[in-house]
């Protein structure tokens, strides 16, 4: 290509350009609100001669211009129609008849004119023209863009182009349906015109201008005879100079390329394979079924506009195409073959010199045009359709001013930037805890009374020191004790339903006890083993207790039951009871119970019983040996009734135990006399285990042990309160009267001497006694309605009567046994009678008024009697001991035998005997250290003290009439 | 009581008629001591605990001063005794058929 070809080429295009930027620019401005430059259009009018398709361009594109306005009105539309009509004559003859031309459409432009204007006031845009139009438009200026650069860098596009090629025909495919349409209304339109036309002339131009096109063309023809049915304007060389639509050039070109793609196929296999888009390029003029998607929404008229709106597009394509296809021609054949080439043919006759050609194409990624817009319609949303033409307005007025005003300047300035900055806090972790309570009755009760019992003591002590540790230890303790309290209240509360001054609170410390401070895995068991003992003791031994309790009606309902569930146990019970007792009378037996007997207890001797006066389910067991022993050791123990297997509480003393008493005043008490001659007393409510008071310090203590002990309430006149004091007597001879104030204060009440003859008043018949020997007391009774009175046991047999008033002599003195007395009772019916036990193997009963017993009791196989009891139900019964048996005695049934004794299995010594207190039960105890209980069964017996005073009487009167 | 007191005491309760075993939870519902075998303990140590808490409720819903002490139950195999305390429930089973 010479420089001076491409010069001359580019003034030429330069027209084109100037002509096509114009249309652009005329478009733009109808877009841009149906306002478009009257000069615009004058100037492109003027060129509408040399360009004589820029007829049909500026006709069609005013064309849509005026139904994009009113395309609702049919009637303009009919009008378009006709002027379409009219321009289209134009157009096919501008060079026919060039005065003519010129003068239409001058009037015709003007006519155009006048229906814009009148059209504008009800202007409105339909979306799918819109975007047809954008596309156009913008397809458009792209194209004259890039021409614009192809021009400059002609040699660079030229490379381009084969690579560009495929994807250009694939643009154009995009396009046929429109095209085809398009086709196929003008040729409606016009064809019936020119139908004179011949086949044999259309054939030549081709056959001359390209010899490998004249086959295909013919077919065409052959095919389609009215495509090429118009008019022929042949050149002075007879070239076929007829100016040719668009489709035609097309439809030629892409016909030959198919040919040479298809070479010895058939051509309607061939029609097959192809993309249906192709198909119907071919046979475009079958293709009238065929319609777009945008046909269908919009009435014939406007079917048409499209046509025409796709003319426009197809022969501005045409136009530019043109001038670049002839330039690719120039270089290559290659290309002009295998693309479809828009060539326009000679009807250009400017640029008709010139072969320069340009094939744009499109590639895979690159499109040519690719514009979407967005189409707003004031009757879709008036207040966005207003806006977006605002900022249209705007935008316009700032491209107006951005270039070529001076005023704009492009400025760039720097701003700081805030700078930013972190810092850190630490702050302490947030622990999250959800907390809910419920609050009982008893827990406002409890909060309650802590809060009244610290009111004004805590809170004010800690107000006042401010101590919180002090405070803490000190209401701690305090809620110990509280919790101490209230627990030793619950046991007592437990233990006794009668009294709770007996308060047996458990020992903290016990000297038997391990260690405290020794490591104590279960140190808060207070209770609970306790309890639990109780309890279980009480389930098995729930018949027995029954039994005890004088429960009978239950004691028999259950007998059947427990019979048959524990029958192995109870045969052997039975066993026992049988070997134990032999029936001296059928109405009154003894059965045994239970004993109080444990581990601590085992192979001790029982030297004493006591109940509590108050509480009497609590029995306080004194063990020690009688006889001389070098025993150390004694100890007390305190049953529960509830509790069989271990003492409540026990202590442990340092002689044997010989008598124990329980304060009447105050029932914690209890005063234990020891072998040795020492007093204890015992509080059982205190946790520890000594004594609280003792009598090994006093000098006027007993020196041997002390045989019986025992609280009497003193009456004194100048008192209000009666003072009880300790009454003890001991194998020293003395009996003494102990008060318990800080320390014992003793006072002998009487020294037990020998029958002696400075008693003379009550010497009849008996002899003289040493005077200076004393002799030792065994027990001593007082008697319950006058405390003043009491009687002596001594070891030498005699019974004194004595006065705690008058320490001087005894009263009476009762002589009979031949051994020692071992104990005296009055009887709890009579108040002159009385029953003493001896070691000379009988039980003698007594009247005071008489020197000598009433009455002498011994059975056949009665031995050293170590005590005597009276029943406390009935006055003519009594129980006593002797070795190993227990005989019962009921003066009302017999006064010679006992109604009925009952041995020890075990042959253990029995060396103790108590009444049951509350119950028809004796506890025995024994030289093993248990203490047996046992119920008399069937006791029937009621007798009063009139009953034994008849007796007595009766006895006596019968000795002295078989005595007189 | 002391450790060996509590021991004793324990030993006897033992010993008694018919008991099979004894369990001490503490107000955890831990079982400190036993002489169940592991799944009994677990299952009485667990259920019991809320049954005092239940109980002693009970107690006290009625007389806010008055407090449970002890209570048992008494089912067709067993005899359930359970003696609460401040810090730990002792369990005792025992079997039915003693008495």
């Amino acid at each position: 290509m010479g420089s001076g070809n491409k010069k001359k080429v580019s003034v030429e295009l330069s027209e084109d350009i100037v002509i096509i930027a114009k249309i652009g620019e005329l478009i733009n401005d109808l877009f841009k609100g149906g306002a478009f430059n009257i000069e615009t259009v004058k100037f492109l009018l003027s060129r509408i001669e040399h360009y004589p398709y820029l007829g049909s361009v500026l006709g069609v594109g005013l064309t849509i211009i005026s139904l994009t306005q009113s395309c609702n009105d049919m009637s303009v539309i009919g009008r378009i129609k006709k002027r379409y009509d009219v321009l289209l004559q134009l157009d096919s003859n501008s060079f026919v008849k060039p005065d003519f031309y010129k003068k239409t459409v001058k009037e015709l432009c003007d006519d155009i004119q006048a229906d814009i204007e009148y059209y504008r006031k009800d202007f409105m845009f339909k979306g799918i023209f819109k975007g047809v139009i954008a596309v156009l438009a913008g397809y458009v200026s792209y194209v004259v863009r890039t021409v614009a650069l192809m021009l400059g860098m002609g040699f660079i596009i030229d490379e381009y182009f084969p690579r560009l090629h495929p994807q250009m025909s694939c643009g154009q495919n995009r396009r046929r349906p429109k095209r085809s349409s398009t086709y196929r209304s003008k040729l409606d339109e016009s064809s019936s015109n020119n139908t004179r036309s011949s086949s044999k002339t259309t054939r030549s131009p081709y056959s001359k201008r390209n010899s490998s096109s004249k086959t295909s063309l013919k077919q065409i023809s052959q095919k389609n005879p009215s495509d090429f049915d118009r008019f022929r304007i042949v050149d002075e060389n007879g070239n076929d100079v007829t100016p040719r639509r668009i489709a035609d050039d097309v439809q030629i070109k892409i016909q030959k390329k198919y040919e040479e793609e298809t070479i010895g196929n058939k051509r309607n296999t061939d029609n097959q394979e192809r993309s249906v888009s192709e198909t119907s390029v071919v046979a475009n003029t079958n293709s009238t079924s065929r319609k777009l998607p945008t046909e269908t929404a919009f009435s014939t008229g406007e079917r048409i506009a499209l046509d025409i709106g796709t003319r426009i597009l197809l022969e501005s394509e045409h136009l530019l195409t043109k001038t670049y296809s002839n330039r690719t021609s120039c270089i290559g054949v290659d290309n002009q073959i295998t693309q479809a080439t828009f060539q326009f043919g000679i009807d250009l006759q400017r640029t008709d010199s010139t072969t320069d050609c340009i094939v744009l194409n499109e590639t895979e990624t690159i499109f040519i045009l690719n514009l979407t817009s967005s189409v707003i319609t004031p009757s879709d949303n008036e207040t966005e359709y207003r806006r977006t033409n605002e900022k249209n307005q705007a935008y316009l007025e700032l491209c107006k001013t951005k270039h070529g005003n001076d005023l704009y300047i492009e400025r760039s300035m720097q701003t700081f930037n805030n700078l930013s900055k972190q810092a850190y806090v630490n702050t302490d972790a947030l622990f999250i805890r959800s907390q809910q309570s419920w609050a009982n009755p008893w827990d406002l009760h409890e909060s309650l009374t802590e809060a009244k019992k610290y009111e004004g003591k805590i809170y004010r002590q800690y107000a006042a020191d401010n101590n919180k540790v002090i405070v803490d230890g000190y209401s701690k303790s305090n809620i110990q004790k509280t919790i101490a309290s209230t627990k030793s209240s619950q046991i007592s509360s437990a233990l006794s339903s009668q009294d709770s001054s007996v308060k047996m609170t458990m020992l903290k410390a016990n000297c038997f006890a391990l260690d405290p401070k020794e490591e104590n895995p279960l140190p808060d068991l207070d209770i609970q083993p306790f309890i639990m003992e109780r309890i279980l003791n009480l389930n098995v031994f729930h018949e027995k207790q029954a039994v005890y309790q004088g429960l009978h009606g239950a004691n028999n309902i259950n007998r059947e039951s427990r019979l048959s569930t524990i029958a192995n146990d109870d045969t052997i019970y039975l066993h026992r009871k049988q070997n134990l007792s032999f029936m001296k009378s059928t109405n009154v037996t003894i059965e045994r119970l239970w004993n109080y007997a444990s581990p601590l207890t085992h192979g001790r001797n029982v030297s004493c019983l006591c109940w509590n006066e108050r509480n009497h389910n609590i029995l306080a067991v004194g063990y020690g040996k009688l006889q001389y022993n070098d025993e150390k050791e004694g100890l007390v123990c305190c049953w529960s009734l509830k509790n069989f297997e271990f003492p409540e509480r026990y202590y442990q003393t340092d002689a044997g135990v010989t008598s124990l008493s329980f304060s009447l005043k105050r029932p914690n008490l209890l005063a234990v006399g020891l072998f040795d001659g020492n007093i204890c007393v015992f509080d059982l409510n205190e946790n520890h285990t000594s004594a609280i008071v003792d009598t090994s310090g006093y000098i006027h203590k007993h020196i041997s042990p002390v045989w019986q002990i025992t609280w009497n309430e003193q009456i004194r006149s100048s008192k209000t309160d009666n003072m009880e004091v300790l009454v003890s007597i001991s194998s020293d001879g003395r009996v003494m009267q102990w008060t318990l104030r800080k320390e014992f204060e003793a006072m002998d009440l009487m020294h037990l001497k020998r029958y002696a003859s400075s008693q003379q008043t009550s010497e009849n018949k008996i002899g003289m006694y040493d005077n200076a020997s004393f002799v030792g007391g065994f027990c001593f009774d007082i008697r319950s309605n006058d405390k003043t009175i009491y009687l002596c046991g001594t070891d030498d047999g005699f019974v004194h009567c004595c006065s705690t008033l008058y320490n001087e002599k005894y009263l009476e003195s009762y002589i009979g046994h031949i051994g020692a007395v071992y104990k005296v009772h009055w009887s709890p019916f009579a108040e002159n009678i009385f029953l003493t036990a001896s070691a000379d193997w009988t039980i003698r009963l007594w009247m005071t008024g008489h020197a000598e017993a009433c009455m002498v009791f011994s059975s056949a196989n009665s031995k050293m009697f170590l005590d005597a009891i009276w029943s406390p139900k009935s006055s003519t019964m009594f129980c006593c001991i002797s070795e190993n048996t227990i005989e019962i005695w009921d003066l009302s049934e017999s006064i010679l035998d006992p109604i009925y004794v009952a041995s020890c299995p075990e042959q253990l010594a029995l060396t103790s005997i108590i009444y049951a207190t509350d119950s028809d039960c004796i506890l025995v105890g024994t030289s093993d250290g248990s203490v047996w209980i046992y119920h008399i069964k069937n006791l029937s017996s009621n007798a009063n003290a009139n009953d034994l005073l008849t007796i007595v009487e009766q006895h006596t009167h019968n000795r002295l009439g078989f005595l007189t | 009581m002391t450790q060996a007191e509590v021991d004793d005491t324990l030993k006897r309760i033992l010993e008694h008629k018919g008991v099979t075993g004894y369990l001490i939870i503490n107000n955890d519902g831990i079982p400190i001591r036993t002489t169940l075998d592991a799944s009994l303990t677990q299952q009485y140590a667990a259920l019991v605990r809320s049954l005092t808490d239940k109980a002693r409720s009970s107690v006290r819903e009625i007389d806010p001063t008055n407090e449970l002490v002890f209570f048992r139950m008494r089912t067709r195999k067993h005899e359930i005794l359970i003696a609460p305390d401040k810090e730990y429930i002792l369990v005792v089973l025992q079997s039915t058929d003693v008495q």
